[in-house]
């Protein structure tokens, strides 16, 4: 694998004595998921969260059994490399880079990165990815949000956290998950996060982030960790930036997503609620299929494994799926 | 356009190059090639003709370092 430097603009073998390093290519886990004992998730991020609640049929297959797509689904890849591309400049643009020479290593890194796309979507390539950053950065040269600063004087750019929640069957229960940037914008604070698609920037683009598991989870996180640790500021909610993807333009659109105390408040308990049927689920070993979450998002990829005899899945899974491992502890 | 764009470098032969091979003076010639593609295409929107602003149609001239990247707005 090869790394770019974003510093030195320099493309390395070995990732050793730099401080700040790229990965070039969309690594999946592998190995042991150390979120599980026994069978049993104890560390959850919203993605598990997430797929437990649509279908824990689902949530089983993906990440008790780790099935996956032998590639990555472009969607997926490119808003990676997306992020990538964005924690990135934001992280050189802290550690004091002028922008113009930012925006030229970036670029460079949009390129890289783009080459490992996998292909069959027009929207989402390599000339498409190079664009998207490229015209985001124009869009928000003059960006009214500030990076907010750590406790260490870093820069709150992709902040992971493991925090602890409850206890339940003997085990210490963890909400854990990757906060791309804090920022302060207009004397609050709140989570910055990017969303690519092909969909128009409207309305109802925006209302699939209120309610949601993922937005709440980030602002719950980081009111948790300012009361427990003082390492972030208590955040207001969440500033979405979507980014609409055509194969020939891009459109960008900022919406402010809040969060009540008391919402805050209502989604931790009822998150302590679902977590508490994942693991029972987990327990007894027993996952049934939620039949109304099949047709969502263009049809779970699992469909057509749910929709044969139960003895036939398994060599179905076999010839369809690889392994990988979708461990929320893992560090990025 | 009066420049034959078989003469000129594009913005999708630029990008068609390696991206580890890209020299300074390529991504200066890309960050101007896209400002350009973007301005056209908010043009043609605010025009209201949906035509499309693509890579190939766009040409990517050599730059020099001292651009003003003064960003442009929707």
């Amino acid at each position: 694998m090869k790394y770019y430097i974003p510093l030195t603009d320099a493309i390395v073998d070995d990732p050793a004595n730099y401080s700040l390093v790229v990965p070039l290519s969309l690594e999946r886990g592998h190995g042991h998921n150390t979120a599980l004992k026994d069978g049993v998730q104890f560390a959850w991020d919203s993605t598990s969260i997430g797929l437990f609640k649509a279908c824990p049929r689902k949530y089983k297959l993906s990440i008790i059994d780790g099935w996956s797509a032998h590639s990555m689904p472009p969607p997926l890849a490119f808003g990676i490399h997306f992020h990538t591309c964005m924690q990135t400049w934001h992280q050189i643009i802290s550690a004091g880079m002028d922008k113009d020479t930012a925006l030229l290593r970036l670029v460079r890194l949009a390129g890289l990165l783009g080459e490992t796309l996998p292909i069959g979507d027009t929207a989402r390539t390599k000339e498409t990815l190079v664009r998207s950053v490229v015209w985001y950065i124009e869009q928000f040269w003059d960006d009214p949000t500030e990076t907010v600063s750590l406790s260490n004087g870093n820069p709150a750019v992709e902040y992971s956290f493991t925090l602890p929640f409850f206890q339940y069957k003997n085990l210490d229960v963890y909400i854990c998950g990757h906060i791309d940037r804090l920022v302060k914008w207009q004397g609050s604070v709140y989570v910055c996060d990017y969303k690519t698609s092909k969909y128009t920037l409207d309305k109802n683009f925006f209302a699939k982030f209120k309610p949601s598991t993922q937005m709440a989870l980030y602002t719950a996180a980081c009111n948790v960790i300012a009361t427990e640790t003082q390492d972030l500021p208590p955040a207001n909610g969440v500033i979405i930036d979507g980014i609409q993807l055509g194969v020939n333009f891009n459109r960008y659109a900022r919406s402010v997503v809040t969060y009540s105390p008391e919402e805050i408040e209502e989604y931790l308990h009822a998150l302590q609620y679902w977590i508490k049927a994942a693991m029972d689920a987990g327990e007894a070993g027993y996952f049934p299929a939620n039949e109304s979450a099949c047709d969502q998002y263009g049809g779970c990829f699992f469909r057509d494994i749910c929709s044969l005899p139960p003895a036939r899945r398994e060599a179905y899974l076999k010839g369809k799926c690889i392994k990988t491992t979708w461990d929320p502890l893992s560090a990025r | 356009m009066t420049e034959s764009l078989h003469d000129t470098e594009t913005l999708d032969k630029l990008l068609a190059k390696s991206a580890s091979d890209w020299t300074e003076a390529d991504r200066l010639a890309l960050v101007n090639a896209l400002r350009d593609q973007r301005e056209r295409w908010n043009t043609e929107q605010k025009a209201g003709t949906r035509k499309r602003v693509t890579a190939k149609a766009t040409p990517a001239p050599r730059a020099k370092r001292d651009l003003a990247f003064e960003g442009l707005k929707l």
